[in-house]
């Protein structure tokens, strides 16, 4: 309890409190601006905090993704375009309440149950330490690497897309992960005689230009700006937070459930949103109206969103398994920070894990107050062209990419992993897998090492890592079914439009 | 099956794209068997000989795919997209970062977003100022300069 309280005043204390704030408004903008994601944000700040603290870097960090999705959901209820992916279940009901003039309605009940959502989700996190802490320190090497395996299996089943080529896209980043020098031997790997390669490649050329690259690419190519025409009076903001406070158990009910999908590595924020909305469509006593502009379907959309985070975090912070593009590179700050996932989390630097709890809570409570007080500026913003944007991303990228090293190495490394992520997303490769392997790979190898030397072959078949192979095979079979049934479906559109 | 010659354009990328990806598996696994002793090369050959053998499977489908799939939005970048990104570089690998911003910036708005020059000059110095006081007096971050040699006052 002390802890707790404790990582509360070192989160308000200068100047992690101020960094939050410059990242709550960094995540501010990012919401709301066309074409830049919360993970690619995240991306391009990771270089930014090589000097910081862990408490005061994860302020920053987590203060900034903590409230992308709050903010998003501006533009969803107003132009009926996501600020961000996981925003898109808000426009089924929060736009048409918009277009019949109920959007200052619609804005406070999605930004009121966000903020629910957020506490809902920061409070399971606090709560699951306990319950989790022992089940950690009772992992093994086995469990460990099995646990990352069935991490990296549930995101390729999970992410949508062709399961051979998520398999593959992580094999690869395991490959990726073994360039430098071996950790058991000290010989070059995969390094072609370049002193360059000595130390592996850095996870911030890599990240920015799986994601960064294609994204200002795709910025350039479009050159929009999120917002065409003029919104209608943005007032009655305060009903919504009214309706949400009325409408408490279905805010509740779809906050649980983002935090139970933000555990499941791979379901993710895109998910989450369809499966609380169909929640609250199916208990609703007014189903009828969802679609048209139910506020019972903007709370789901609304509190889903942001509760999903603190799920997301206890997976991350107690097994290093990062669930979804986002903690992946969260888990990238800490080996950045000298932090290690695991058991650490939970006894050493149990004030950096409490701490994280009240980084959500504060970023959310920052970023709903400043929404309602700065509604109609935010919604300004959304008038900026890409093409204003372009040359600033730019600079960060290649200053990000280049402080690696201080080389212009680093840079080409950025280039040749933007070509990767371009081809990958032109053929259908998913990134996401890839990330999660490359950032994994070094840990993954070290707790298959120790498991062969402690048990050879036969740490397969403990009972619990048999237990989590019988679930990454599940996984599996599920994802086949699913890829089975959606080409099904496919044939059947096809025919009929034949 | 088709033959490679057969293919579109579209799905000539694709094959050449899970050709380069078998590749690197190949490559990978020639060398961890052939510089690393056994133990060494545990973790190596757990990933490359499944690696191998999906990445096989993939360009076997993709020579017998019968049409390329749609190219999603998000992937199509303008020839011009393309080209202003490497004149970046080449820039930047010329004259280094501080030139190169300014001086990028005023060009691509004034040319690709057509902005009036007094704007685009604005946004040049604007973007000389954010990474003069953010990068270089706040953080003492050093910044790429570039192969040509320039007075002190441009790097």
């Amino acid at each position: 309890m002390d802890v707790f309280v404790g990582s509360l005043w070192t989160v308000l204390a200068w100047p992690t409190f101020g960094l939050l704030l410059l990242g709550v408004g960094i995540g501010f903008v990012v919401g709301i601006l066309p074409g830049l994601g919360g993970a690619v944000t995240l991306a391009l700040m990771l270089p930014f905090i090589y000097d910081m603290d862990p408490i005061p870097a994860f302020a920053f960090l987590l203060g900034m993704h903590a409230v992308v999705a709050t903010t998003g959901d501006i533009t969803s209820v107003l132009f009926g375009i996501p600020g961000e992916g996981t925003a898109v279940a808000t426009i089924f009901d929060g736009h048409p309440m918009a277009k019949r003039g109920e959007a200052g309605r619609a804005l406070g009940a999605v930004l009121f149950s966000s903020l629910v959502g957020a506490i809902i989700g920061a409070a399971v996190l606090a709560l699951s330490i306990p319950v989790v802490r022992p089940l950690v320190l009772s992992f093994g090497p086995p469990e460990f690497f099995m646990l990352a395996m069935l991490g990296v299996t549930f995101v390729v089943a999970l992410s949508g897309g062709n399961l051979v080529r998520g398999f593959l896209m992580a094999l690869l980043g395991f490959v990726i992960a073994m360039v430098g020098l071996d950790p058991f031997t000290g010989k070059p790997r995969f390094a072609f005689g370049q002193l360059y390669l000595w130390d592996g490649l850095s996870i911030i050329p890599v990240i920015l230009g799986l994601f960064a690259v294609p994204e200002t690419l795709q910025l350039m190519s479009t050159k929009g700006a999120i917002a065409q025409g003029a919104t209608g009076p943005i007032v009655r903001v305060l009903d919504g937070v009214i309706d949400t406070i009325r409408h408490w158990s279905v805010t509740v009910r779809c906050s649980l459930i983002g935090v139970v999908i933000g555990i499941i590595p791979g379901m993710g924020g895109a998910t989450a949103q369809f499966i609380a909305y169909a929640h609250a469509q199916q208990t609703s006593k007014t189903p009828e109206e969802f679609g048209k502009g139910s506020i019972e379907g903007v709370l789901a959309a609304g509190s889903v969103n942001n509760s999903k985070e603190g799920g997301a975090i206890i997976p991350t912070v107690a097994f290093g398994v990062p669930g979804s593009t986002a903690m992946a590179i969260l888990l990238g700050a800490f080996l950045i920070l000298g932090l290690v996932p695991g058991p650490d989390m939970l006894t050493k630097h149990l004030d950096v894990t409490f701490s994280m709890v009240w980084i959500i809570v504060i970023a959310n409570v920052f970023a709903v107050a400043l929404s309602f007080l700065l509604l109609r500026q935010l919604v300004a913003l959304t008038f900026i062209k890409g093409t204003w944007l372009v040359p600033f991303l730019l600079v960060l990228m290649t200053v990000g990419a280049y402080t690696t090293h201080n080389e212009l190495l680093d840079v080409v490394v950025m280039i040749v992993f933007g070509l990767l992520g371009w081809g990958a997303i032109r053929y259908g490769w998913p990134r996401a897998p890839f990330l999660l392997a490359f950032v994994l790979g070094p840990t993954v190898e070290r707790y298959l090492f120790l498991s062969h030397q402690l048990y050879a072959w036969g740490f397969l078949v403990r009972p619990l890592t048999l237990g989590l192979i019988v679930l990454a095979a599940l996984g599996v079979v599920y994802s086949v079914r699913r890829e089975r049934a959606d080409r099904r479906r496919a044939r059947t559109i096809g025919g009929m439009a034949a | 099956m088709r033959a490679p010659f057969a293919l579109t354009r579209g799905a000539r990328g694709a094959l050449l794209f899970s050709v380069v990806i078998l590749a690197i598996f190949a490559y990978a696994a020639y060398e961890m068997n052939t510089s690393f002793t056994s133990r060494a090369r545990l973790f190596g050959n757990v990933i490359v000989a499944p690696a191998l053998a999906l990445a096989l499977a993939q360009v076997v489908r993709e020579l017998r795919r019968a049409a390329p799939a749609a190219i999603p939005v998000e992937a199509v970048f303008s020839t011009a997209a393309m080209a202003w990104s490497a004149a970046f570089l080449v820039m930047l690998w010329l004259v280094g970062l501080a030139v190169t911003v300014p001086l990028f910036s005023f060009v691509y708005l004034r040319v690709a977003a057509r902005e009036a020059w007094p704007r685009a000059a604005l946004y040049g110095l604007a973007a000389w100022l954010f990474i003069e006081v953010l990068f270089v007096r706040l953080l003492h971050v050093p910044l790429p300069v570039g192969v040509i040699a320039l007075p002190a006052i441009l790097n």
